[in-house]
């Protein structure tokens, strides 16, 4: 069953700047899809357009499931607010829907827990913690209003290769129980492969859909993926056609 | 906030800076031979300030009073300005200027209209302080309250936030530190704002303050008395200038977590 539906989508900036056009898309329910692309392609609008930050020009992002609406949205920048502290900032989501309760408290506690937060950094400020923690804050925010929809805007693209797979794989631990609806944008392509059931290739100018991609590995994903010549040759593949859309 | 480390030479050089003033200012009085009347030495003015520090502390308190009642005026009255104008541009456009064009204004030249229209005393003292300290206030909490990280403002979009959310969760916090700026510059213009004040109004109504003792000592010839009045108004200046920086970096660090 799909769980969003993308039909006959335009997003112009100003009046003649088509920045992404979209004919038929579904991303199925619980799955993991991402979205590869030269800079400008519109990823990152894609998934504001989902996440109603933006309004497309025509056409409509359709959630078919109105009882699974509950959207979180991770930013290329961790976007904490420097004067609460990592939990404090973990509960905002919370506390602008409603009065914060002992049971949220503990679900506050639980996604700080699933992100590898240690308790005492919790009571720290953004500034003092590390980038790598400052995107676990980012991420256990996402995750505390329970979303069936997470929206990830190049989470990992600040941090170093070998942090990245950490929390790439981190990351799939938590969905793998979560089963949120995932839509991740990266420019790292074995990032993408790692992670997703699909990978979308896109183009810019318009940002257009280009090739839809299955990955053909299970999940449970283990680090032992990334050395399978299998992965690498996967990889491969995709980076051809992204190279061969970055010229056409 | 930028913080200099405490190093000796940041302490000795500016103390050898002053001593070596002061030795310069012993050294003209000397050479220029002039009249203590005129140009009193540092000692003939340390001497008048100690055999008057009752009096002086007396002017000094009663022009910090109404420098802070000034000053707490224009930071209230500021403050709700400037959150109004942060709620629509449309207000902000209209009444923006005028608080830019309002800082210009010389004090001096409005000062005896407020004792005019308000009467000789301390209420009008305190409104020409405040007016002096106010649009300080007002144009660097308003730049506070509007310039909003659009990232963090897409993250309180996101989640549905209310607009009264937004100002008080976001936009608020987020205006401290311009607040804090602005009332740096405003203490200082609130103590120059009442003594300003008091040259107009202070003295006939019984509330003398450091402007009706330079007044009167002026009108003595005292240059020594004027030396101290002087140097009483510098005084006060930084400690309210001081005391707004401390609470300041107290403010920021209890409610912002920073410093």
């Amino acid at each position: 069953m799909s769980s969003l539906q993308f039909r006959q989508i335009e997003k112009k900036f100003g009046l003649d700047s088509l920045v992404l056009s979209i004919d038929e898309l579904d991303i199925e329910s619980g799955g993991f899809v991402s979205l590869v692309g030269p800079s400008g392609c519109g990823k990152s609008t894609l998934l504001r357009l989902v996440a109603g930050l933006d309004e497309p020009t025509q056409g409509e992002v359709t959630l078919t499931d109105p009882n699974a609406s509950e959207q979180a949205f991770v930013f290329q920048d961790a976007n904490l607010i420097p004067w609460r502290t990592a939990k404090e900032n973990v509960r905002l989501p919370l506390e602008l829907r409603r009065t914060v309760t002992a049971e949220d408290h503990a679900a506050i506690n639980r996604a700080i827990q699933m992100v590898g937060l240690r308790s005492e950094d919790a009571d720290k400020y953004p500034r003092m913690l590390s980038g790598g923690m400052r995107m676990r804050v980012s991420l256990a925010r996402a995750m505390v209003t329970r979303p069936n929809i997470m929206l990830l805007d190049e989470p990992f693209a600040a941090l170093d290769d070998l942090l990245r797979n950490q929390l790439n794989e981190q990351l799939l631990g938590i969905w793998s129980t979560q089963r949120w609806t995932s839509l991740f944008v990266t420019h790292n392509v074995p990032e993408a492969v790692f992670l997703s059931q699909r990978v979308l290739v896109m183009r810019s100018h318009p940002g257009r859909i280009m090739a839809d991609l299955k990955v053909p590995f299970d999940y449970p994903r283990t680090a032992s993926l990334r050395s399978d010549p299998e992965f690498a040759r996967f990889c491969a593949e995709v980076i051809e056609i992204l190279a061969g859309v970055a010229v056409g | 906030m930028n913080k200099q480390p405490i190093t000796w030479t940041s302490i000795v050089l500016p103390v050898l800076t002053l001593l070596g003033a002061i030795a310069f200012w012993e050294l003209v009085v000397l050479v220029s031979g002039l009249e203590p009347y005129i140009l009193p030495g540092p000692g003939v003015v340390a001497e008048t300030m100690w055999q008057r520090a009752p009096d002086l502390v007396g002017y000094t308190l009663r022009t910090g009073m109404v420098a802070f009642g000034g000053f707490a005026i224009a930071v209230v009255l500021g403050v709700l300005v400037s959150l109004v104008f942060s709620q629509s541009s449309i207000i902000r456009q209209s009444g923006y200027p005028f608080a830019i064009f309002f800082q210009t204004v010389p004090i001096v030249a409005v000062a005896p209209l407020v004792i005019v229209i308000f009467g000789f005393g301390a209420l009008s003292v305190v409104i020409v302080s405040a007016m002096i300290s106010l649009f300080p206030i007002i144009t660097s909490t308003t730049t506070g309250l509007i310039t909003v990280d659009p990232g963090l403002l897409d993250l309180f979009r996101l989640n549905k936030a209310t607009r009264w959310q937004i100002l008080w969760k976001l936009q608020m916090p987020g205006a401290i530190r311009y607040l804090l700026t602005g009332m740096k510059t405003s203490s200082g213009l609130a103590v120059v704002g009442a003594i300003v004040g008091e040259f107009f109004a202070g003295f006939s109504s019984g509330h003398q303050g450091l402007g009706y003792f330079i007044l009167v000592s002026q009108s003595q010839t005292s240059a020594a008395n004027l030396f101290a009045g002087t140097i009483c108004s510098t005084l006060l200046g930084v400690v309210v200038f001081t005391s707004v920086s401390l609470l300041g970096r107290f403010l920021l660090r209890r409610w912002v977590g920073e410093g």
